[in-house]
């Protein structure tokens, strides 16, 4: 080995990755060649040197960081149980019990009755006897699920006695507009009668006063014949 | 907690696949290093915190596209090292000094290395570590930027010359070349030989 494959070697021997058989000739060329030896020696103090001077430092502060993403990549992890936190996952999972049970009490048609001090709880009871006629449908379907025969007995009852009460309230809007117009007629009436009877006054003051007229007519005429026939006497 | 003893590789896996808290525990293992590397490249805390940082982040938007995921180490050191260099040239004539700035009234690496003032290899204990450490970043400072880089990989980091090859993009012999010559180079300027001479 010449100084200049020698010299080769150096970067291989100063970067730790020289071979067994690489690192015996270098050391062969070194017992002859004192430049090559001085060489390699001064140089081969100069890693640790940097290593030693310089460890490493402790980075002033963490990089962890929120992660940049794309905006799907945001919309997916939104959507994503990794993204969510335990809290949020237990309050999704109760509510979707929550959910599941309601759901089942509702087509199992569950009727659930509190009555003196006691819960009953009952499965596929028909929901309601109500007949279709009923007027007030739209109160029977706010009605609760849960309801007993003398419950229904007193709902019949209520509706019929609000029937009747529309019915009476009917009656007498009826018999106020007969009043009313029959009132209406009867001042008409009154009316025409009192045109009629002013009429009738006028038309007998004629009368009147062409039967005086007559009667002074007359009695001048019998004035009139009494003094001829006086006169002829 | 359980991925921390995951490889690089199947935390590189799982970002891909979405995990993007996996993306963490890389910075969190490797955060220190890069910091450090980006360190005694630029002799600037602040600057290499950003290129740190900056690196994280080109890595996570370019994750996908690691072909092979063993290799995340040295893809993560070429991205950090394509950063400084684009800061580089983005500010040439930047002067890194903060170290230098640290200690009040520290001397300058001029009278450090002065003629009379002789640094030695087997000196170097005459120095308190903050002394010594200023020494060896404005030297490491003064090397060329593709001198620096291979010390700085082979030295501090203990990469292979292969390794340093793929993230200087060039020949494992031009890598061997620049380690020798950077060495060279700082023997000149940590030694006791007169300034100026060879």
């Amino acid at each position: 080995m010449n100084c200049q494959q020698s010299q080769d070697l150096f970067p291989d021997y100063l970067g730790k990755e020289i071979t067994t058989e690489q690192s015996a000739e270098l050391q062969a060329h070194m017992k002859t060649c004192v430049t090559c030896r001085e060489e390699l020696v001064s140089l081969s103090g100069i890693p640790s040197l940097l290593r030693n001077g310089w460890p490493d430092e402790e980075i002033p502060r963490s990089l962890i960081f929120e992660t940049p993403r794309s905006s799907w990549r945001q919309l997916v992890d939104v959507f994503s149980p990794r993204s969510w936190s335990r809290g949020v996952v237990v309050c999704a999972a109760a509510t979707i019990c929550f959910i599941l049970c309601i759901s089942t009490l509702a087509m199992l048609k569950t009727e659930i009755e509190f009555k003196e001090g006691q819960f009953r709880v009952s499965f596929n009871q028909p929901r309601s006897l109500l007949s279709p006629h009923f007027e007030a449908n739209q109160q029977l379907a706010a009605v609760p699920a849960a309801l007993n025969r003398s419950d229904l007995e007193k709902l019949i009852e209520n509706e019929l006695a609000q029937s009747e009460q529309r019915q009476n309230s009917k009656v007498e809007k009826l018999l106020l507009e007969a009043k009313t117009e029959i009132n209406t007629n009867r001042t008409e009436d009154m009316q025409k009668v009192s045109q009629g009877l002013k009429y009738l006054e006028m038309t007998q003051r004629e009368v009147w006063k062409a039967a005086a007229r007559n009667a002074s007519y007359l009695e001048s005429l019998a004035r009139e014949v009494f003094v001829k026939t006086s006169s002829t006497n | 907690m359980g991925l921390v003893c995951v490889s690089d590789k199947n935390l590189v896996q799982k970002v891909v696949a979405g995990e993007a808290e996996a993306f963490n525990l890389l910075v969190k293992r490797w955060e220190k290093k890069l910091f450090n590397f980006g360190l005694r490249l630029t002799g600037n805390r602040d600057e290499a915190l950003d290129i740190a940082q900056e690196s994280f982040t080109r890595a996570f938007e370019q994750i996908r596209h690691l072909k092979d995921p063993d290799k995340f180490p040295q893809w993560l050191f070429r991205i950090a090292r394509n950063c400084w260099i684009s800061n580089l040239r983005r500010d040439q004539s930047a002067l890194t000094e903060s170290l230098t700035n640290e200690i009040e009234g520290a001397p300058s690496i001029e009278d450090l290395l002065s003629d009379h003032v002789a640094v030695s290899i087997e000196r170097g204990q005459r120095f308190e570590q903050n002394e010594l450490r200023v020494i060896l970043a404005r030297a490491l400072n003064t090397l060329p930027a593709e001198q620096r880089e291979t010390v700085v990989l082979k030295i501090y980091e203990g990469m292979k010359f292969s390794e340093i090859a793929e993230i200087a993009e060039c020949p494992v012999s031009t890598v061997k070349s620049r380690l020798y010559l950077g060495l060279k180079e700082l023997r000149k300027l940590l030694t006791d030989q007169p300034r100026g001479t060879t």
